[in-house]
């Protein structure tokens, strides 16, 4: 590999090689991913995927530059690195208090959202999933910057790594949690380097990184919290409700809903797995799931009311005693 | 009769329930371990899953995702054909997988109907009632 060389953390995950005369495609490949002959035609085709200024793979030119993953970036998505995780720690570190205190004061805000426990609940924590597993394809772009004014890359190779960083982030996270969270296009232009801002060109980078934090870390108190407020506040109407009926009426609203709920996300994964899923389908179950269990609930509630008030579900069942 | 009706579909509901939280849900705990140890490493990989898929089904509650898919795919092959083109499991070799696997889907396969029963009897009692 004396023509590649691999960029230091975060961006190790990336190898660069230089194409010298009598360089095949497959060659290089061969050269970086040993022993996977059987799957040349789909390294063939993601390399291709990743550098498009190779039109034909057979026809490569000396000088030309290769990116090329490695097998933590060909499986795309593996754990964040280490340093990675520290490095997000940091940006919270850089926050300010009165900003921490913003995020942290984000997760009773989906106390009010009891509407859909498990499918609001798997939505949020899908998407902070989403967003947390694929920061390091942003935070690399900063370090990489770095590395570019320090010598160690040069413009094209940083501008190179800054594309592919960011088209394997936009394709990972999606279209539309892009399009929504950052405005079309906004995206990209804010990870160009500004040339005016010679004091600080990273400033708008980091400020889009802090507020990938904050969305991934409201996200994810939003998925917890979700999953127990809804019978957890059901728990305390209960506790606080005066009348027996009205006990038993908020119970049975409060266990149908949540019974549906993870009905519908059961019933319909088991449909939705024969072929590959995708995150829209996910918050598109996860959604159905929320609106079809509150419906049921109330329904029930209403149904309870009126055929089965005799029965005192709170005190036969114990609840009673365990939500005082 | 639409008494009758209220009284079938709040069973049918009640049934659900219990076979959701009290079987299908320690069921599917149960054969998250045995997957883990006997299918994944053969089959989650990018052969099988996408790389969204793979990088999503490793923490709760995604998991499960991927144990129903393996569920579906060892009682229903023939419907998993676009995700497994062979038989991911041969009954005689993992008689106790396969019975534990079958139970899930049979009680997917209720919960499925109860559901179905259950928005037909919301819609009409929200005509008749509300």
């Amino acid at each position: 590999m004396q023509n590649g060389f691999s960029l230091p953390s975060p961006t190790q995950d990336l190898y660069f090689h230089h194409v010298s005369p009598g360089d095949t495609l497959s060659g290089i490949i061969n050269t970086y991913y040993p022993g996977n002959i059987n799957r040349m035609d789909v390294q063939i085709k993601q390399v291709m995927t990743d550098n498009p200024s190779i039109k034909n793979a057979n026809l490569i030119k000396p000088g030309q530059l290769i990116v090329l993953r490695t097998a933590s970036t060909t499986m795309c998505l593996g754990p964040i690195e280490p340093n990675e995780v520290n490095k997000v720690k940091h940006l919270w570190t850089l926050m300010t208090p009165e900003k921490q205190k913003a995020i942290k004061q984000t997760a009773p805000v989906y106390n009010g959202l009891t509407l859909g426990l498990a499918g609001g609940g798997t939505a949020l924590f899908t998407l902070e999933k989403t967003l947390k597993s694929n920061m390091s394809f942003l935070t690399g772009i900063p370090d990489a910057y770095k590395d570019y004014k320090s010598g160690k890359i040069t413009k094209y190779e940083f501008d190179k790594l800054r594309k592919l960083k960011l088209d394997q982030y936009t394709k990972n996270i999606g279209p539309m949690i892009d399009k929504t969270i950052y405005g079309e296009g906004k995206l990209k232009n804010a990870f160009k380097l500004k040339p005016g801002r010679s004091l600080n060109p990273t400033k708008t980078m980091t400020q889009h990184l802090n507020k990938l934090s904050k969305i991934s870390n409201a996200a994810s108190k939003g998925g917890v919290v979700l999953a127990g407020v809804g019978l957890a506040a059901s728990c305390y109407q209960i506790s606080q409700a005066e009348a027996v009926t009205e006990k038993n009426e908020i119970a049975v609203k409060a266990v149908t809903s949540t019974v549906t709920g993870v009905a519908v996300g059961l019933v319909a994964t088991i449909f939705l797995v024969g072929t590959p899923v995708g995150w829209g389908i996910i918050i598109a179950v996860g959604t159905a799931s929320a609106v079809t269990s509150w419906g049921t609930g109330e329904i029930a509630g209403h149904l309870y009311k009126s055929k089965f008030s005799d029965t005192d579900i709170v005190n036969n069942l114990g609840i009673n005693k365990v939500c005082n | 009769m639409l008494d009758s009706y209220i009284n079938f579909s709040t069973y049918l509901f009640i049934g659900m329930g219990i076979g959701i939280f009290c079987i299908l849900i320690p069921l599917l705990f149960v054969l998250h371990f045995s997957f883990k140890k006997l299918l994944d490493s053969i089959y989650f990989n990018e052969n099988h899953f996408s790389l969204y898929e793979l990088s999503i089904y490793k923490s709760f509650p995604l998991v499960y995702i991927k144990v129903l898919a393996y569920t579906r795919a060892i009682v229903l092959p023939g419907t998993m054909r676009k995700r497994f083109k062979n038989n991911i499991l041969i009954r005689k070799d993992h008689p106790v997988i396969y019975t534990l696997s079958f139970i899930s889907i049979i009680i997917l396969a209720y919960s499925t109907i109860a559901l179905v029963n259950t928005f037909i009897f919301s819609i009409i009692y929200y005509i008749y009632y509300i």
